[in-house]
């Protein structure tokens, strides 16, 4: 099942290293730009001051310059007025001294026009006139100086002045008055910078601005701005007040700063767009946020990288673990990384392997379990074919005995032809008699057979007994029969019954086999630990293709077959299953048409065997026992 | 994988657009001040009239020349007629500010009195003529004005809706007067003849000022014979004269000594402007 994940661990690096970047970063940029602007913003207001102090000194030097000239004062006790000459000498050099004086007049006392000169027109077209009613005479009368209201002609701004003509005793002798043109202020504020578009312009007592660098602006009233009425009332303005930062003439935000002219009740006012002004903290400003986004940009990327290095390795781990999980225990996890996580991957590899083993030791013991379930199936079916062939044997034994007596008892009675007839009969009998007497063998000495009777047992007795029980046989077939035995054979250990019913077997098959007047001989030594048992006939041999199986179950030689000779084939497989019971070894060697010889060798001493069957068919011993009979000591494995 | 990847991009942005509103934030500038300079468009009234706002005046311009001189008529009379209206027109627009738009429209021709100057000139020409005002408007009123008269013109003197019209006379004589409009409640004004020279046409009245031509050609009169020109047709507003009954000034302005100014060098007084609706 695929788990779901809610946020990645990338994302999550990517996001905390862009945090932990910003963090310090926002607050130092934070703090730099607060101060930085408010040092700026003292750095402006007081560039503005200095410059409108510079400015407002420029203005005053020029009134003052104009009215000096006006003021003048007679060197000598001169009577009442200028005389003609004088007075044309004075006004000429007035005007020759100072350009933008367009017009002078030197009146006397009662406001008559005494002389006049003026650049404007030709004064000898205009009549004098007394001026008594005019403001700039009763002031320099009274012995002040006079400035009058800025004028606006098309021209430009010019103002009236006027100022007593005093003689050598201080007393006002007549009133010298005229027009200054202003002009020349427009060229001092004009030459007036801050920034790349800071700029002064200059006010009247009314607000109207006269002087500025934008001439298009001279005319315009501000009277109704409270801000310049405070100006040209005496009150000046910093340019730090929050008052100060507002709409400008120019229609953009400025930074504002006035410095009143008060003895003519002008202000001069100095304005820097914010924006100009504070271009240097702009710049400052976008450089500080682009280095924040870039510096976000790179911790996040580097947060992401680190992030990458770290999932590229867990995506590997997680992908074995899937494959790992999905039963691919193959699947090696290859994480080079060098630390934990490359053990993390070796670890899980390791895992993958004993899951593997585990899952191979499973599926051996399923195997086992069913190859045990099929063995003991096996051995199931094989018990209760003994069984059945036991039972059957013994159930055949005793009607074939009852059989034999009643044809014994028959043929006693029979007519010779009759005994004739009976004699085939009784040997048929005989020869299934045998048969029983086999299968009952081999309900005995079937597969696995394992001999648990370990009784000491004369191997020279047995075969004598044997061959002593076959006397008549050997004399019907003339046969000689030989059997070399030392004296101090010793005994083996097992049964007797077994061991004579495989002796039998043997002796029986070399008669069978051996055509009349041959030879069996039969020889015990002791070879080692173990007795050798030999037994040679001049039989008809066993064909070298049958070799390999005449130890089969109802396996018959080709030549024995030809015989017509009654057999089952289940002798030879008899002796073989006693002869391993008991721990030992049976071979031949054989040539047909010549003989055989067979050996069987039979441990002395200690015999141990282990599981199987006993004879009786029982059930085979909980452990192995051990039974030494001989000298020679040694354990059989 | 997308979702993981907006994830990541949300989250960046997020964090960018933070840092930069935060950044915005610490370099925020004050709350803009409105501007304390509220330019307040100019307008202007008649003097000492509030009631009677004038936003637009059109001069019909009339020159006209006495029987018995007729053939003595200023032949360059258009040229010297145009100059001095041109001048005047950019005179008033500046002093006040284009409160007020001032139109002209020359009639083409001379109009030749149907009397002798001495007719026209038979009173005080010392007080600049009132006489000859008050016969050339009469006259002018039956002739130009009046359907049927001989130098009738409908669309020279039609009325335009918003506009207060006024008569401008150049006149082959002498004097300069003008007719004073007075505000409502005001006395008469000091020669009745000011206020008989009113045109009235459809129940509009037209104002009338006189100049001499020879304020305008003479050489005498070089320097400020416009000037005197423009100081008529201030008296069409009601601004009376700054001079006393001996011609000596109480004001510098136009209205006062700087009527014998160049008009270039002249102005109108704040006290003038202030009776108009003025602060500057």
């Amino acid at each position: 099942m695929a788990l779901r994940m809610h946020q990645s661990l990338g994302t999550r690096l990517t996001v905390v290293s862009a945090i932990l970047g910003l963090g310090p970063l926002v607050l130092m940029g934070m703090l730099a730009l607060q101060v930085v602007t408010a040092t700026h913003r003292q750095d402006v207001g007081t560039m503005e001051q200095q410059l409108l102090r510079q400015k407002v000194g420029e203005v005053n030097d020029f009134i003052e310059q104009a009215i000096g000239l006006f003021e003048i004062k007679i060197g000598y006790d001169y009577p009442s007025i200028i005389d003609k000459a004088g007075g044309e000498f004075l006004l000429t050099k007035l005007l020759e001294e100072n350009k933008f004086i367009t017009r002078a007049s030197l009146v006397d006392l009662t406001g008559e026009e005494v002389y006049r000169n003026s650049r404007l027109q030709d004064v000898t077209r205009v009549r004098p006139v007394n001026i008594r009613q005019l403001p700039q005479f009763e002031a320099a009368k009274s012995g002040t100086r006079y400035f009058g209201p800025v004028e606006y002609t098309l021209n430009g701004p010019t103002m009236t002045m006027a100022a007593p003509v005093v003689n050598r005793n201080g007393q006002v002798i007549m009133v010298l008055e005229g027009d200054v043109n202003l002009a020349p202020l427009a060229t001092t504020v004009e030459s007036a910078r801050l920034g790349n578009n800071g700029y002064v312009y200059l006010v009247d007592g009314a607000g109207t601005i006269f002087a500025s660098a934008d001439r298009g602006r001279i005319g315009t009233n501000l009277g109704t701005s409270a801000w310049v009425r405070e100006l040209v009332r005496g009150t000046p303005h910093t340019g730090l007040a929050a008052a100060d930062e507002h709409t400008g003439i120019s229609g953009t935000d400025v930074l504002a700063a006035g410095e009143p002219l008060q003895k003519l009740g002008w202000g001069m006012v100095a304005e820097w767009s914010r924006q100009d002004a504070f271009s240097v903290i702009a710049a400052i400003q976008q450089q500080v946020i682009l280095f924040s986004v870039g510096t976000i940009l790179v911790v996040a990327f580097l947060g992401w990288l680190v992030g990458r290095r770290i999932l590229i390795p867990l995506g590997l781990l997680s992908r074995g673990a899937q494959k790992i999980g999905g039963g691919d225990f193959d699947y090696k996890i290859q994480v080079r990384t060098g630390d934990e996580l490359q053990v993390l991957g070796e670890v899980m590899n390791r895992m993958g392997d004993d899951l593997k083993r585990l899952e191979e030791l499973k599926a051996a013991q399923v195997r086992a379990e069913a190859l045990a379930e099929s063995l003991r199936k096996e051995q199931e079916l094989s018990r209760i074919k003994d069984e059945f062939i036991s039972n059957t044997s013994h159930q055949l034994r005793t009607p074939l005995t009852i059989m034999n007596w009643n044809m014994e008892l028959i043929a006693d009675a029979a007519t010779k032809k009759q005994q004739v007839l009976l004699s085939d009969f009784q040997a048929g009998l005989a020869q299934l008699n045998a048969i029983v007497q086999d299968l009952i063998a081999v309900s005995e000495f079937g597969p696995g057979f394992a001999n648990t009777i370990l009784e000491p047992v004369d191997l020279a007795a047995v075969v004598a007994k044997v061959a002593a029980s076959r006397e008549k046989t050997f004399a019907e077939k003339q046969l000689v029969w030989k059997l070399d035995v030392p004296s101090d054979l010793p005994k083996v250990a097992g049964s007797v019954a077994g061991l004579a019913l495989a002796v039998e077997n043997l002796v029986d098959n070399a008669i069978t086999y051996t055509p009349v007047g041959g030879r069996i001989a039969a020889s015990i030594i002791r070879e080692g630990d173990q007795v050798h048992f030999t037994l040679t006939d001049t039989g008809i041999g066993i064909p070298a293709d049958d070799q390999k199986s005449i130890f089969l179950q109802f396996f018959r030689a080709k030549n024995a077959v030809s015989m017509k000779n009654v057999g089952t084939g289940l002798g030879l497989y008899l002796v073989r299953n006693i002869v391993h019971g008991h721990g030992g070894e049976v071979r031949f060697e054989s040539a047909e048409g010549k003989g055989t010889t067979f050996h069987v060798l039979l441990p002395i001493g200690r015999v141990r065997v282990a599981g199987g069957h006993n004879a009786s068919g029982s059930a085979p011993t909980a452990s192995p026992h051990e039974t030494y009979f001989g000298g020679v000591e040694k354990v059989a494995g | 994988m997308l979702k993981k990847r907006a994830i990541l991009i949300t989250a960046l942005v997020t964090i960018v657009v933070a840092a930069v509103a935060v950044f915005l934030y610490a370099a925020r500038r004050p709350a803009a001040v409105p501007s304390p300079h509220a330019i307040v468009p100019p307008s202007i009234h008649y003097a000492r009239d509030p009631s009677h706002p004038v936003t637009a005046i059109h001069l019909a311009a009339v020159y006209f020349v006495p029987k018995d001189i007729a053939a003595s008529a200023d032949a360059s009379w258009r040229d010297t007629f145009n100059h001095a209206l041109a001048e005047l027109v950019r005179f008033y627009e500046f002093e006040l500010h284009g409160a007020v738009a001032i139109t002209y429209t020359v009639y083409p021709t001379p109009i030749i009195g149907e009397a002798n100057h001495h007719v026209y000139d038979g009173g005080d020409t010392n007080r600049g003529n009132p006489n000859a005002l008050a016969a050339v408007s009469a006259e002018l009123g039956r002739r130009l004005f009046t359907p049927g008269g001989d130098h009738y013109d409908a669309s020279f003197v039609r009325s335009v809706p918003g506009t207060d019209e006024a008569l401008a006379i150049l006149y082959e004589g002498v004097g300069s007067i003008a007719t004073l409009r007075l505000a409502a409640g005001e006395q008469q004004a000091p020669n009745p003849l000011y206020q008989h020279s009113l045109i009235e046409l459809d129940g509009v009245e037209w104002p009338v000022f006189l100049v001499s031509r020879f304020f305008l050609t003479t050489e005498g009169y070089r320097d400020y014979g416009e000037t005197v020109f423009a100081h008529e047709f201030a008296h069409l507003f009601g601004l009376d004269d700054r001079f006393d009954a001996d011609g000596n000034p109480t004001s510098d302005d136009i209205m006062g000594s700087g009527r014998f100014l160049p008009l270039v060098n002249t102005y109108l007084s704040l006290e003038d402007k202030r009776e108009l609706g003025l602060t500057y």
